[in-house]
């Protein structure tokens, strides 16, 4: 990733009658980014990728490819291509002449036109089926032809709009790390929408979480997933448990929460004084079962309510003493967890540091985290 | 299997071929039989066999007014094809691709010309052309005809273009395609079989029609005014009889060498024969 900017929107909003589909989005994708734009359906992700490639106009606001004003140009002159989510491909033309039909418009010269065609289908791994037609390709093939067709074009930005979501769980996974090995080996930038975060997180550079038109957090995979801005990512990405922390003591920019007994919920303190409950994040794979009560830690007592084999890990519904629900993943690596039947009483525990406490409820408490994570990733 | 079984599963498979058997029957039976009688030197259509003659079919087609009705239907169903066809597909685009006030209302009042009986516009033809003094012709035939069957091309070419990805057309434009060359790559290669169909239907519809041909018409008569006419007179039987025999052989004909093009169109455009059975029926729906 370079400080230099591929695209640039500028308080990007789309108005479909009463209804926001995008409320000022602002975003800095940079050259050769793996940049995705993830959320549930109807937040507004694809009304803004389909603005970035044209086919929406924006209520107002403003995008920028490569340093050029495109708001008000028709997307058959701005310089990105689209890979659909249905993959849109020809289905009267053979694979060779659907990637070359990009080439041919902008009348490239026959012989280049030949050796860049056959560069990008070996490059997409279908050599070979070039006289084929799509309905004679599974579904994993019309993608790479759908990819291909777009790449051909050596586009400034490819946008993706889900373009795994037909494929089953198994060849999904297999696109997945060729695609992210394709976008490395063009450098070309991707902008990739999805409602997947397991899709987002392995394969970005960065992600927005988006909901409800706006971007709620723009990060790296690892900040978005152990540092959610908001309660709606925290909930979104992964599972997560969202816990509610009374401020009970303050002492070495710590909080902590005391439950008798010894037991005590601590978490990092967000320096709100004038808050006296603090919602935190703790990942399931965190908690850790059976632990004793000691500095640094948090320790809860709570009752086993569900036990569910997930294959490499058991998860663990925990009714915790003060009356939220705790999940907890733990890795199947001996018999420990899957004997925890339900009715038993545990002790629940996690370090101080997954304890993640959201800037909720403050002004632009939402937005502080985001922007820091933002700068950073940046420089 | 035991035998029971072997019948029980069998009887569907039994059932339905028979009932289409009957259909048929019903269907052609007449047809063919009339066919048949166009051969019998005889004036009245019944048995017995008087014996074999082509008499009937050197009379039809010596009389001048039966040639000159099937050219004047021919020609007048010319025109109402590549009118209807062309003012049709535009008007399925308009009512599938663009979005405007009364959208739905006017695509209503396209599907209404369908299910009005063609003896009511007909009639409603000849008021309307005495009214403003036009001069029954074939001129007036066509327009009325054009008037009732580009409604069916819409019909099916709305059909084609429901069952046609938008996206497609947004890729085309995302690789850089005008309008123009979107429609003539992309949407035209497409819809092909759609609009062979809608050009078939609509030459049949315009040669077969009697009603508004009838109102509308003046002294120039199409085939079937023409066959209305002289079967005033039951010498003239055997006659129309031979005529239709030559002109219901010349469509199936035509329609059966369309059809397999559409085939072929079709399986160059990548579709298989089931898309092209909901092409034919698109019309229907």
């Amino acid at each position: 990733m370079s400080e230099r900017a591929m695209i640039e929107l500028r308080g990007l909003s789309k108005r479909y009658g009463d209804a926001l589909a995008a409320d000022s989005v602002n975003l800095d994708i940079g050259v050769g980014e793996f940049f995705s734009l993830l959320g549930p359906s109807g937040c507004g992700k694809t009304t803004t990728l389909r603005m970035i490639a044209g086919f929406e106009e924006p209520t107002s606001g403003s995008v920028t490819l490569d340093g050029e004003d495109v708001t008000w140009v028709s997307p058959r002159r701005r310089k990105v291509n689209m890979v659909f989510q249905d993959y849109a491909l020809f289905p009267h033309m053979t694979v060779a002449e659907n990637v070359a039909f990009g080439l041919k418009l902008s009348k490239v010269p026959k012989a280049e036109l030949r050796e860049r065609v056959a560069r990008i289908i070996a490059s997409v791994r279908l050599e070979g089926y070039e006289g084929r037609r799509p309905a004679q390709l599974s579904g994993g093939q019309r993608q790479r032809v759908a990819l291909a067709r777009a790449l051909v074009n050596e586009p400034a930005a490819l946008l993706l709009d889900e373009p795994l979501g037909a494929l089953d769980l198994k060849l999904r996974k297999e696109m997945q790390l060729e695609l992210k090995a394709i976008q490395q080996r063009t450098g070309t930038t991707f902008v990739y929408v999805t409602h997947d975060q397991e899709e987002a997180l392995t394969m970005s550079d960065r992600i927005a979480v988006m909901n409800g038109g706006r971007v709620e957090q723009v990060d790296d995979a690892r900040t978005v997933y152990d540092r959610p801005a908001t309660e709606f990512v925290a909930d979104f990405i992964g599972t997560s448990n969202l816990l509610s922390l009374r401020v009970d003591r303050r002492e070495g920019g710590t909080v902590a929460m005391d439950l008798g007994g010894g037991m005590s919920m601590v978490a990092p303190d967000p320096g709100e004084v004038e808050r006296t409950t603090i919602s935190i994040t703790v990942r399931p794979e965190k908690v850790r079962v059976g632990v004793e009560p000691g500095p640094g830690w948090s320790c809860l007592r709570g009752r086993i309510a569900q036990n569910v084999f997930l294959g490499s890990v058991t998860q663990l519904i925990v009714e915790l003493q003060t009356g939220e629900m705790l999940t907890v993943h733990e890795l199947n690596d001996d018999e420990g967890a899957t004997r925890l039947a339900p009715g038993a009483v545990v002790s629940v525990g996690w370090a101080l540091a997954h304890s993640y406490p959201i800037g909720q409820g403050a002004p632009g408490g939402a937005v502080g985290p985001s922007r820091a994570g933002q700068a950073e990733v940046i420089a | 299997m035991p035998l029971r079984y072997r019948f029980t599963r069998a009887l569907p498979k039994a059932a339905s071929v028979a009932l289409v058997a009957f259909a048929l029957l019903v269907l052609f039976g007449p047809v063919l039989l009339l066919a048949l009688f166009s051969f019998n030197d005889s004036a009245i259509i019944s048995l017995p066999w008087e014996g074999f003659t082509t008499r009937w079919y050197s009379e039809a087609f010596s009389s001048g007014e039966a040639l000159d009705s099937i050219v004047n239907s021919l020609n007048v169903a010319a025109i109402v094809t590549v009118a209807s066809v062309v003012l049709g597909s535009m008007a399925a685009w308009g009512l599938t691709r663009l979005r405007f006030a009364g959208r739905t209302a006017l695509a209503g009042v396209h599907g209404a010309v369908l299910v009005v009986p063609w003896l009511i516009i007909g009639v409603g033809g000849l008021i309307f052309f005495s009214q403003i003094e036009w001069q029954l012709s074939l001129t007036t035939v066509t327009l009325m005809q054009i008037v009732t069957t580009f409604p069916l091309v819409v019909a099916v070419m709305s059909a084609a273009l429901v069952r046609f990805s938008p996206s497609l057309e947004e890729a085309a434009v995302d690789l850089g395609a005008s309008q123009l060359q979107m429609l003539r790559h992309v949407v035209l290669p497409q819809v092909a079989p759609s609009l062979a169909a809608s050009a078939i239907f609509a030459f049949a519809w315009s040669f077969n029609n009697f009603e508004i041909s009838f109102f509308t018409g003046g002294f120039q008569q199409t085939f079937p005014v023409w066959v209305f006419s002289v079967l005033r007179h039951s010498t003239n039987l055997p006659i129309v009889n031979a005529a239709s025999t030559v002109i219901a052989g010349a469509q199936l004909l035509i329609v059966f060498g369309l059809w397999w093009a559409m085939k072929l169109m079709n399986r160059r455009g990548g579709g298989d024969d089931v898309a092209l059975a909901e092409i034919m029926t698109g019309g229907m729906r």
